[in-house]
């Protein structure tokens, strides 16, 4: 192998960086597409909770923007809503025939959730983090690459998500990691949230 | 008191009476319908109306008695599936949905396999009753599982294919299984024998019962619609209720 002076190896150093970001940035609404994610095996799991608890998150922004808070706040509510319902709608084409149709779940909130801006944060926060807990585990365990990408994705904007709610609560920034949730675990909470609507709870 | 010779108009008058009473009066009896109907719906449909010839199975294997020329008028099934596929072979007309259902586990009532919730099959080792994956009980069932990560239950486990739910309510109920997963319209119906598990809310596929009037040639069309209607009246939704079914609004 010829030998190189640190001068060119430095230059190099630069030139590869720059190219590499170059090529980033040209390519970056390609590398932003997604890839079709083909669920196998537990994906499909991870993908019909978010489905379902996505469909309640939606809920909560909804009636949030009905809430005490600022107008900046409740338009941000009404942006978060929209894209909680495109992320459903990414989940169900992942699921296919697995999809959750409108109408398959009803959210149900306690009376009292929308009382004060105190307890609609806490369930806004709740359910966030069954979303975030949840998609953590999936985007480490899921089987096929394009569906822990799409977890993964969806981890990075319900994180910020729940960071946010957690700011308007008055809490610090950093209030601790969330952590991975089982679909056992985080399932029981979720079902104090939605229900089957034209069938009695039994 | 001598009776009083009959004019022709009132000779007419009376004929058409008697006419007008004996169509009113048997409707059935001219028009006796035949309907094939999911076995979950065994009980509801027998109080709902007990005079039609019934035919209770698993709601795929009567969709392929119809596809093959089975003498029914009216087909519910457990699924919107299999009245889809009928009405688009044109060979009924489109199906209405008039109930609906959820997923449970159940055990015999002594539970000799010590199970707590569904999550306790995962270890393995015990005796399982599921539908069929043709039959929609056991294609809710699967669903159900994918939603929970559960598949791996049907490997860890003894599992017996049942082709519809009453064999599944029956085999449980006789001890012949640890477990099983029904409609919780059929563990009503047999909850003296059995142990009832709710299932996640969060999991259930949406359960919809369909039924449509068969076409085909000779068949009974206008009992099979009134008996439709029957079902879709106010008296036939309060039976569907009371047996443990969930009513859709009315449209």
């Amino acid at each position: 192998m010829a030998d190189i002076s640190r001068g060119q190896f430095l230059r190099r150093g630069v030139a590869g960086v720059v190219g590499t970001v170059g090529a980033g940035l040209s390519a970056g609404p390609t590398a932003a597409a997604l890839p079709a994610p083909v669920p196998q095996g537990d994906d499909v799991g991870f993908l019909s909770f978010g489905a379902v608890a996505e469909t309640a998150s939606a809920a909560w922004y909804r009636n949030a923007a009905s809430t005490a808070f600022s107008a900046t706040d409740r338009r941000r509510f009404a942006q978060s809503r929209a894209a909680k319902n495109a992320h459903i709608a990414k989940i169900n084409t992942a699921l296919g025939a697995d999809a959750i149709q409108p109408g398959d779940f009803d959210a149900t909130f306690p009376g009292d959730a929308f009382a004060s801006k105190a307890s609609a944060l806490a369930l806004g926060q709740r359910i966030e983090s069954l979303l975030v807990g949840v998609y953590l585990n999936g985007a480490a365990f899921a089987a096929n690459d394009a569906t822990r990408l799409l977890l993964g994705r969806l981890l990075a904007f319900d994180a910020q998500q729940l960071a946010w709610l957690r700011g308007l609560g008055g809490a610090r920034a950093a209030t601790g990691l969330p952590i991975p949730l089982s679909l056992e675990q985080a399932g029981t909470t979720l079902d104090t949230l939605v229900t089957t609507p034209n069938f009695p709870t039994s | 008191m001598p009776s009083r010779p009959l004019t022709r108009s009132r000779r007419v008058r009376v004929a058409l009476l008697v006419v007008a009473a004996a169509a009113l009066a048997a409707p059935a009896g001219a028009q006796a319908v035949t309907v094939y109907g999911a076995a979950s719906l065994t009980a509801a449909f027998s109080q709902i109306d007990r005079s039609p010839t019934y035919n209770f199975a698993g709601s795929n294997q009567l969709q392929l008695q119809i596809e093959r020329g089975a003498p029914a008028d009216l087909f519910a099934s457990a699924s919107p599936a299999e009245p889809a596929a009928l009405f688009r072979e044109g060979r009924c007309t489109r199906p209405v949905t008039f109930a609906t259902n959820i997923l449970v586990m159940v055990t015999p009532s002594n539970n000799p396999g010590g199970l707590r919730s569904v999550y306790g099959l995962r270890a393995g080792g015990r005796r399982l009753a599921v539908g069929t994956a043709g039959v929609p009980i056991g294609g809710y069932t699967r669903r159900l599982l994918r939603r929970m990560q559960l598949t791996s239950i049907l490997d860890r486990n003894t599992v017996s294919l049942e082709p519809n739910v009453n064999s599944i309510i029956a085999k449980v109920g006789l001890g012949s299984a640890d477990a099983g997963f029904s409609y919780y319209t059929d563990y009503l119906a047999a909850k003296s024998r059995l142990r009832v598990f709710r299932l996640p809310t969060w999991a259930q596929p949406p359960v919809r019962y369909q039924m449509c009037v068969v076409k085909r040639p000779g068949a009974h069309t206008a009992a099979a619609n009134a008996f439709m209607r029957k079902v879709l009246a106010p008296n036939g939704r309060r039976v569907l209720k009371r047996f443990g079914f969930g009513l859709t609004p009315r449209g």
